[in-house]
């Protein structure tokens, strides 16, 4: 396969100016998530060592095989939410290698809020368990939570994918054949007592574990018995009287090598078969991507550069390279895996869209999962692109990418506005893992066209009511909704709402796939077919 | 698959097919048994009857040996190239979509090389520099800036630099 020839100038002033400015950005990032994951109050972190317990990093990094990657999911979530009280969304999900197995970790984090559950924490929680069904993961349950952050209830307990679908995802997976293992550190009041209670296998450590539907005080008031919490859910209770827990520990760290044993006897599903090659480094240097992420969300820049830098050898086979431009189709390998990538290299017309979905059929019938590149602004408007039929080039682009068998992975590398977020697989469409870069703005427009917009519809509803328009009226609409726009496009806001599975460093990227693709082969390839093109 | 090889200045045609435990080797039409096994510090490769000692050392997609006294270099190109994909490029730059000129960076008889900027366009809320597609001399610039255009429109024309 042809290595890509890059031809970007290292020493322009351009590159000096978006090396610089993307340099700041990763700082201010690595700041973030650096806060979010260590910064605790003092109280919080005395209290655990006074009971005996370790911080929840702590706790994974034991169970962890050492020298193996741990991918992180959504390390900023909640970060924008709830005056920043719940960092990570109080709680810690990731992929890694525990005994020689590909597992899904999810870990409440008690050093906050007593490990509470916000609406957020729930969402993060869910979404990791959809993975592990997606993906046929196994799933270890790092378990110290106080239960649901009462205040926000209503916000975390009723509808469709709150709290009770983090039991639903339990069940499902369980008929999947995906283990799940439960390591009981602390209290699983309420429904968080049906994690241990749905895993296949649990272990809890006496006299800080405790496993029971209702705690004391509740016990209490309802009936008025009194109870310690060892005697109601406490370890010896759980695993010599009712059976709900399986193996007593007397320490954590006990628990985690009982832990790492049992997942040491579960069998390793087979993978589907993709094609692979050698492994071989980019032939660029990752490093360079700083220099490409242009400082402005509305520059343009080549996605063949991008690709140069992540995939082996930086070597692709590009697809109708002269049709259709503004799509970047092709081959290449990522770590040895065979991927198909689309990458956008300016708006989407109506060859472009076609193309898209052409190449899309092709993976499919190739079993080649699809890697997407976003930086897109929407598909042409206007007449003669309406003429030549853009809504239904764009449709087929949308149907053959939600149709896909093959598994997907976007990466949000600069804007996603409009409908070509969804025509390249945006947070709706069911990409395995959804990355984003810290740059990144994403909205149904950009800001300035939203306020104008708004700003517009104001003026012909003062109009029809034949009032006088007042241009600070006009105005204020246009800066409120401005100002609203300007916090939620960002990459913070996205990925505090969880709209992907985390921000990561660009030159990081590589190695996320490389994680995420060799994941998502362990669940076999959806059914082929597609429902109606619109020709 | 058969290569050319450029060795002195004389072209061959060479293609190499595995065969155990070694390979045949092809050279013009004449077959040859290659083998080779690891040496002390370096390699012994088997070509028909004759036995050398090769020492080689891998640098991307260069490789460089000594054989026999002799240095040589080899770079491989690809079959594939960036050229091919490209289309030969002409000495006219058209719009690819419509827009408007936000900036323009070169103007009559400027030297460009591929891959200059010559201009910034704005389209669909995007910017996108529209760069040289070949070495050359710029000969006229047909738009100015916040001008207008429509997809197809002559942007910029080059003409071959006078040697």
């Amino acid at each position: 396969m042809a290595r890509i020839q890059s031809s970007l100038n290292i020493s322009s002033a351009d590159f000096r100016r978006n090396y610089g400015a993307n340099k700041v950005r990763i700082e201010e990032f690595r700041a973030k998530q650096h806060a979010a994951r260590f910064n605790r109050p003092q109280r919080d972190v005395e209290r655990l060592a006074k009971q005996g317990k370790m911080m929840p990093r702590e706790r994974l990094e034991r169970l962890l095989d050492p020298g193996t990657p741990f991918l992180e999911l959504s390390s900023l979530a909640a970060n924008m939410a709830y005056d920043g009280e719940a960092p990570g969304a109080s709680s810690i999900t990731g992929i890694g290698i525990v005994s020689g197995r590909e597992v899904m970790l999810r870990a409440d984090d008690p050093s906050i809020k007593g490990g509470a559950w916000y609406p957020l924490t729930i969402k993060k929680i869910v979404r990791c368990l959809d993975m592990a069904i997606e993906n046929r993961l196994p799933v270890v349950h790092l378990c110290d939570s106080a239960g649901g952050f009462l205040p926000l209830q209503s916000q975390l307990f009723p509808d469709k994918h709150m709290a009770g679908r983090i039991f639903r995802n339990q069940s499902i997976l369980s008929k999947l054949n995906c283990k799940q293992l439960s390591l009981v550190f602390g209290h699983c009041t309420a429904g968080g007592a049906y994690i241990p209670g749905l895993s296949d296998y649990s272990v809890i450590v006496r006299g800080t574990g405790a496993v029971f539907l209702g705690g004391p005080p509740l016990v209490k008031a309802a009936t008025g018995e009194v109870v310690t919490v060892d005697e109601l859910g406490g370890c010896d209770l759980h695993t010599q009287v009712s059976g709900t827990c399986d193996y007593p520990a007397g320490s954590e760290a006990e628990a985690i090598a009982i832990g790492r044993e049992i997942v040491s006897q579960w069998d390793r599903a087979p993978k589907w078969a993709i094609q692979q090659a050698e492994v071989e480094a980019p032939h660029y240097d990752p490093d360079e991507l700083y220099g490409i992420i242009p400082d402005d969300i509305k520059r343009g820049f080549d996605m063949r550069e991008v690709i140069a830098r992540l995939v082996d050898g930086s070597r692709f086979h590009e697809y109708q390279p002269a049709y259709g431009t503004t799509l970047v189709c092709g081959y290449a390998n990522l770590w040895g895996f065979k991927i198909g990538i689309l990458a956008n290299n300016g708006v989407l017309f109506n060859d472009s869209a076609l193309k898209g979905a052409h190449f899309i059929e092709l993976c499919n019938q190739n079993q080649t999962p699809l890697v997407f590149l976003q930086n897109i602004t929407g598909y042409m408007v206007g007449r003669e692109y309406e003429a030549r039929g853009i809504t239904k080039d764009g449709a087929k682009m949308i149907m053959a990418q939600t149709c896909s068998r093959v598994p997907k992975f976007t990466i949000m590398c600069h804007g996603s506005f409009g409908a070509g977020n969804y025509g390249m697989c945006g947070r709706a469409y069911d990409a395995r893992f959804l990355f984003t870069w810290p740059n990144h703005q994403i909205g149904v427009m950009g800001g300035e066209q939203a306020a104008k917009t708004l700003m517009e519809v104001k003026l012909r509803q003062l109009e029809r009511n034949a009032q006088h328009i007042d241009q600070a009226i006009l105005d204020r609409v246009y800066h409120e909704t401005l100002e609203a726009y300007q916090e939620q496009v960002t990459a913070y806001y996205s990925t505090s709402e969880i709209w992907d599975d985390g921000i990561i460093d660009p030159v990081d990227t590589r190695n996320a796939l490389g994680v995420a693709i060799s994941a998502s082969l362990n669940a076999p390839l959806g059914d082929p077919g597609y429902g109606v093109f619109r020709f | 698959m058969s290569i050319e090889l450029n060795l002195d200045g004389t072209p061959r045609t060479v293609s190499v097919a595995a065969r155990k435990p070694g390979w045949r080797l092809t050279v013009d039409g004449t077959p040859y048994t290659v083998s080779e096994e690891q040496g002390e510090d370096c390699v012994l490769l088997t070509v028909g009857e004759r036995r050398y000692r090769v020492w080689r050392a891998l640098e991307g997609n260069r490789v460089h040996l000594k054989i026999g006294g002799r240095t040589f270099s080899l770079g491989y190109e690809e079959e594939v190239s960036a050229a091919a994909h490209a289309g030969a490029a002409g000495h006219e730059v058209h719009a690819d979509m419509p827009g408007v000129v936000v900036d323009v960076h070169c103007g009559p008889d400027a030297i460009v090389s591929a891959g200059d900027a010559l201009l910034v366009i704005e389209s669909m809320k995007m910017q996108i520099t529209i760069t040289a597609p070949r070495d050359g001399v710029v000969a006229m610039v047909h738009v100015a800036k916040n001008q207008p255009f429509e997809k197809g429109n002559l942007l910029v024309s080059l003409r071959d630099e006078e040697a």
